[in-house]
């Protein structure tokens, strides 16, 4: 099966499940659009995983790039961490640290000096705290970290 | 336009309740099969999946929570900016730094020059698209409560429906962008005259508006339109000249702006992605917002990548709420009755026209062939 099905099918395990909890609900007004798209979203699925799975057979011919899908997947997960990690840096110590340690680190694990990683850090974590936190008056997130050991505004 | 309009619009609003809301959200959601371009069965999945994520929190007509699972940050259901943001910015995001940079070579001085007056004439090529996406967000604006989201949704819809070469959006095409844009600018001009005319504000921008009237003595409503018409005509320029201010100065900008499009994505994966998870974390300063944005991410990638349309999810998700409330607000104040109103069947029978446009069509040409 293509991932394509499998997300056709992880779509229709959505559609089930919605099935099943709009029936648990008690108010019929409440479980009635509920139900109706949760059928609906199941009819589709069913009928686009009939048609990938009749479609599998003309496309089996299609060669792909030797070694291309796991540098795209590979690519993607990279993406993904720095991601994560960008939030629970968030989350721990703050936009304002968060983001100058983000943006540093990521330019210079891809190459670029450490002066000017420096410099675009400390911009875009000065910038956001100027704009959101200064004018705008945005109760930004002080981190969990710095609010227990310096006992900051949480 | 809205200054010209301004009498028969306030009749046309005035004319619409509850149940000619439901009618034109029906209306909305009759698009969604149009933007699965391509695939009606993906076209279809997107928009479900879009009013299924819409109904996740209390129910506006009986108050019960639905898909929270005793959540309390969903209590309120999932808000459409970090929601908006994890469907398009971070999958795009993601596969930027697969390309490397947005575009590959530089465009010369001359060619950029070039491409800007390519531009402007496209307008005036497709000027009869333009013209009907400005009366589309305009008629959209003016209604209050649909919001003006939907315009954009709707007039790219119609221009997918009329165009000759409708498998070719979704790639760039340059009346996928006219269609959009002319009705978000004219959505503005409706909505304005509905918040003058009726001090029912259509959008977040316009209660603002609405505020500040107040704060100044001024009750917005018909008396503005007679008591104070001078105001309300110069509230209109404003418009018209902030547009052309707007326009001139983006026509100025655009050479070195367009610049931000070979910039190397080891510059833009990490600044963009700090005014995206800023972006989510300010709605509501809510630190939930940016997993929200995590999980509409994985989504929004898992769309991208298998070809379906990432539009019908967004206006599933931003009709599929208001369809459920007004259609239970017109079921309790007029019974099965409110099908039967004027404006509503009016409505319903452009919903059966665009849904059976693709059908008639075959069928008009078979006829026609036969003869």
């Amino acid at each position: 099966m293509r991932s394509s099905t499998y997300f056709a099918l992880a779509v229709l395990l959505l559609a089930i499940v919605t099935i099943i909890l709009s029936l648990r609900m008690t108010d019929f007004k409440a479980q009635l659009l509920p139900l109706a798209v949760g059928i609906g979203l199941a009819l589709s699925a069913i009928a686009r995983i009939v048609a990938e799975l009749r479609e599998r057979g003309t496309r089996e011919g299609v060669a792909t790039k030797p070694g291309s899908s796991s540098v795209m997947v590979k690519s993607i997960l990279t993406s993904g961490a720095w991601l994560i990690s960008f939030f629970v840096m968030i989350y721990l110590i703050g936009f304002s640290l968060a983001i100058v340690l983000f943006v540093t680190s990521y330019l210079k694990v891809h190459h670029r000096g450490w002066i000017q990683s420096a410099a675009l850090g400390l911009l875009a974590g000065g910038f956001v705290y100027a704009v959101f936190d200064y004018a705008l008056g945005l109760d930004l997130h002080q981190g969990v970290l710095l609010v227990s050991l310096f006992g900051l505004r949480p | 336009m809205a200054l010209a309009l301004i009498p028969m619009v306030v009749a046309f609003t005035m004319a619409f309740g509850t149940p000619e809301l439901w009618a034109l959200v029906l209306l909305g959601i009759a698009f969604i099969g149009i933007l699965g371009a391509g695939s009606v069965t993906k076209g279809l999945m997107s928009g479900l999946l879009g009013i299924l994520i819409s109904l996740i929190g209390f129910q506006a007509n009986t108050g019960a929570s639905r898909f929270t699972f005793g959540t309390t940050f969903l209590y309120d259901g999932i808000s459409l900016i970090p929601f908006t943001l994890g469907l398009f910015a971070l999958p795009e995001l993601i596969d930027l730094v697969q390309r490397k940079s947005v575009a590959q070579q530089l465009k010369l001085e001359k060619e950029l020059k070039q491409d800007l007056m390519e531009g402007v004439k496209d307008t005036f090529r497709h000027f009869w698209l333009f013209f009907r996406s400005n009366v589309v967000g305009f008629i959209i604006g003016v209604i209050p409560g649909i919001g003006g989201d939907a315009a954009v949704f709707v007039a790219y819809g119609q221009a997918v429906r009329t165009s000759k070469r409708p498998e070719r959006f979704g790639t760039g095409i340059i009346e996928g962008v006219i269609a959009p844009e002319a009705a978000n600018n004219a959505k503005e001009g409706g909505s304005l005259l509905c918040t003058v005319a009726l001090g029912l504000p259509g959008s977040a921008a316009m209660a603002v508006l609405l505020g500040g009237f107040i704060a100044v003595g001024l009750v917005p409503g018909p008396g503005m339109l007679t008591e104070h018409l001078d105001l309300s005509f110069n509230l209109f320029l404003t418009t018209v000249i902030g547009n052309i201010i707007g326009a001139t100065i983006c026509f100025m900008l655009a050479r070195y702006v367009i610049r931000i499009a070979y910039l190397s994505a080891d510059y833009m994966f990490p600044l963009v992605s700090v005014f995206v998870l800023v972006g989510a974390f300010a709605h509501h300063e809510e630190l939930l917002n940016i997993v929200v944005v995590f999980v509409v991410a994985i989504l929004g990638y898992c769309m991208k990548k298998f070809g379906y349309s990432r539009p019908a999810l967004l206006l599933g998700f931003i009709l599929g709420y208001m369809f459920e409330k007004n259609l239970f607000i017109s079921l309790e104040i007029y019974g099965a009755g409110f099908l039967i109103r004027p404006i509503v069947m009016v409505i319903l029978a452009l919903v059966l026209l665009v849904s059976t446009y693709d059908l008639m069509r075959a069928g008009f040409r078979r006829l026609f062939k036969q003869f």
